[in-house]
């Protein structure tokens, strides 16, 4: 890789561009390899494809170059702490819609920091939600015969299949 | 939750689920089969009570018994939220009976009157486990019961040691096995030593008690420790330590909290780590002197550590904080759990799915 290369351009599977600056995309390691590999001369014009919808992408960058300076320097205890409510704040504010794309960008760009976020923030969600809103979201069929569901009411008297 | 929800592949939606607490998973077990199963699989049970021990460290705290105030078992959760512990109704006699032991959320609990009435329980998940009587070493005091898991064998071990009545030097000590169900009897020459008391520590499948040695000046206080895969004893002097000492665990190594009260007005105290691990022969033993505390305005008794802080009450105050020391900063705060000053004990918690192959004790858990 150049070293007079500070950010490159990845397109999203619509199709749009994005730039990422090279320290925010050294957070995952098959951005940074496609660094390695596509980029390692500075008259390469291929643009690689990301595998990950504009909406998310957006989002994935925005969580890399916010994370990069403390990724690759280091930081004090106060910037950790700093750093913890700007994800609280990040996965509260838009993208309840879009986190399970964000789930599986984090899995597929092997982000384990955003990985971890995105997932607990799955379960903070779920403690809140009913048996058929889980099945919803996660495209799961009410598979329990009418015994078996007359048997666990009977060992759990009260619970719901709703 | 709006908007479109692609297909998670099963390896992210287990990694959604670890997360959850039990209460949540015991509803979720309605989804499907699928989920229903999972819940009950060993290694889902592991990756989530992994997640439970090292996220959500949880503190069990008993108030001293008040007459007529069941309430009085509470459990601090990592963000400082204080819930109050259900007792389950089944579980009245807990008011004549203590909580042993805690380990991966599991609790051992034993009745005040008899040491052949054991339990074990789950309580998230509401199971347990009524652990057979034994009827053999009932010629001798129990001055040990201990509770703990070996993650070699993959098992929780019950462990009574009997001081004889007829001071012979070969105690038995008795070995409850959760996994295969029965107990086992062994006569151990307890290497010169009187009997072993509680409380001890279980840590990464060895659990250490106190050990007294007939020396030439009379007793002398030694650590026996007991390896719950191959239940073989071993006897390590101690350090030198002030007056009240116990045992706890820093950083997944066995620790000593050791303290005294100095001209009647403050609470010295130490933390010793074995910083060495133990070798089946030539031991290597290396206790350090880790952390002084700095001398605490007010009589404290400390029970456990958690979050590498030193947990204690403070004996002879009215308030109902616990004080929390942490070794590293010297830096002290309280934090109010229960009602009253005084707390019978308080043990390291972690709330798991670890079934106890016994009833469901009570039927809502909703």
């Amino acid at each position: 890789m150049s070293s007079s290369v500070e950010a490159i351009t990845v397109l999203s599977s619509d199709g749009d561009e994005f730039k990422i600056t090279v320290s925010a995309a050294k957070l995952s390691k098959p951005l940074n390899w496609m660094l390695e590999d596509v980029c390692f001369s500075d008259d390469c014009d291929e643009v690689p494809t990301i595998e990950v919808n504009s909406k998310t992408l957006v989002k994935v960058i925005e969580y890399c170059e916010k994370h990069a300076p403390r990724a690759n320097s280091g930081a004090s205890d106060s910037d950790a702490e700093e750093l913890k409510k700007w994800d609280i704040e990040f996965m509260k504010m838009d993208v309840k819609d879009i986190l399970f794309h964000i789930l599986m960008a984090a899995n597929y760009l092997h982000m384990e920091g955003l990985y971890d976020l995105a997932c607990q923030t799955a379960a903070d969600l779920m403690k809140g939600m009913t048996v058929s809103q889980i099945r919803k979201i996660f495209h799961i069929k009410n598979d329990f015969s009418s015994e078996e569901q007359e048997q666990l009411r009977r060992q759990h008297p009260g619970c719901s299949f709703d | 939750m709006d908007g479109d929800f692609p297909f998670l592949p099963p390896e992210i939606i287990r990694n959604i689920l670890k997360r959850l607490p039990v209460k949540s998973l015991m509803r979720f077990q309605c989804v499907s089969r699928g989920w229903r199963i999972l819940f009950k699989t060993e290694s889902f049970i592991s990756d989530h009570l992994d997640h439970s021990n090292h996220q959500n460290p949880c503190l069990l705290v008993k108030d001293f018994e008040i007459e007529d105030d069941p309430s009085n078992m509470y459990c601090l959760d990592s963000e400082m939220q204080v819930w109050e512990f259900q007792n389950p109704p089944w579980l009245g006699y807990l008011k004549q009976g203590r909580i042993l032991g805690s380990s991966n959320g599991l609790l051992c609990v034993k009745h005040d009157a008899s040491p052949h009435f054991l339990l074990v329980w789950n309580p998230a998940i509401r199971e347990v486990r009524v652990v057979p009587e034994t009827n053999i070493g009932k010629d001798g005091f129990y001055n040990l019961i201990e509770f703990g898991f070996s993650p070699i064998i993959n098992d929780y071990k019950i462990v009574i040691g009997y001081f004889p009545f007829d001071h012979a030097d070969v105690s038995t000590v008795q070995v409850y096995s959760l996994r295969s169900g029965s107990w086992k009897e062994k006569k151990i020459r307890l290497i010169d030593t009187g009997g072993v008391t509680s409380p001890g520590v279980t840590v990464n499948g060895v659990m250490f008690c106190w050990g007294y040695k007939y020396g030439e000046d009379g007793f002398e206080n030694v650590i026996v420790s007991f390896d719950l895969a191959v239940e073989e004893f071993t006897v390590t002097p101690a350090p030198q330590l002030h007056k009240h000492s116990g045992f706890a665990v820093y950083e997944e190594k066995l620790a000593l909290v050791s303290w005294m009260i100095e001209d009647s007005t403050h609470s010295v105290i130490d933390l010793w780590v074995m910083e060495e691990g133990v070798g089946a022969s030539g031991e290597i033993w290396s206790w350090t002197k880790k952390y002084s505390i700095n001398p605490y305005p007010c009589f404290l008794s400390p029970m456990t550590i958690w979050r590498n802080e030193i947990v204690s009450f403070s004996i002879g105050k009215p308030e109902s904080a616990v004080v929390f020391l942490n070794p590293t900063t010297k830096k002290t705060w309280k934090f109010a759990i229960g009602k009253y000053g005084f707390k019978e004990w308080i043990f390291n918690y972690a709330e798991s799915l670890v079934p106890v192959g016994g009833m469901i004790s009570s039927t809502n858990f909703l």
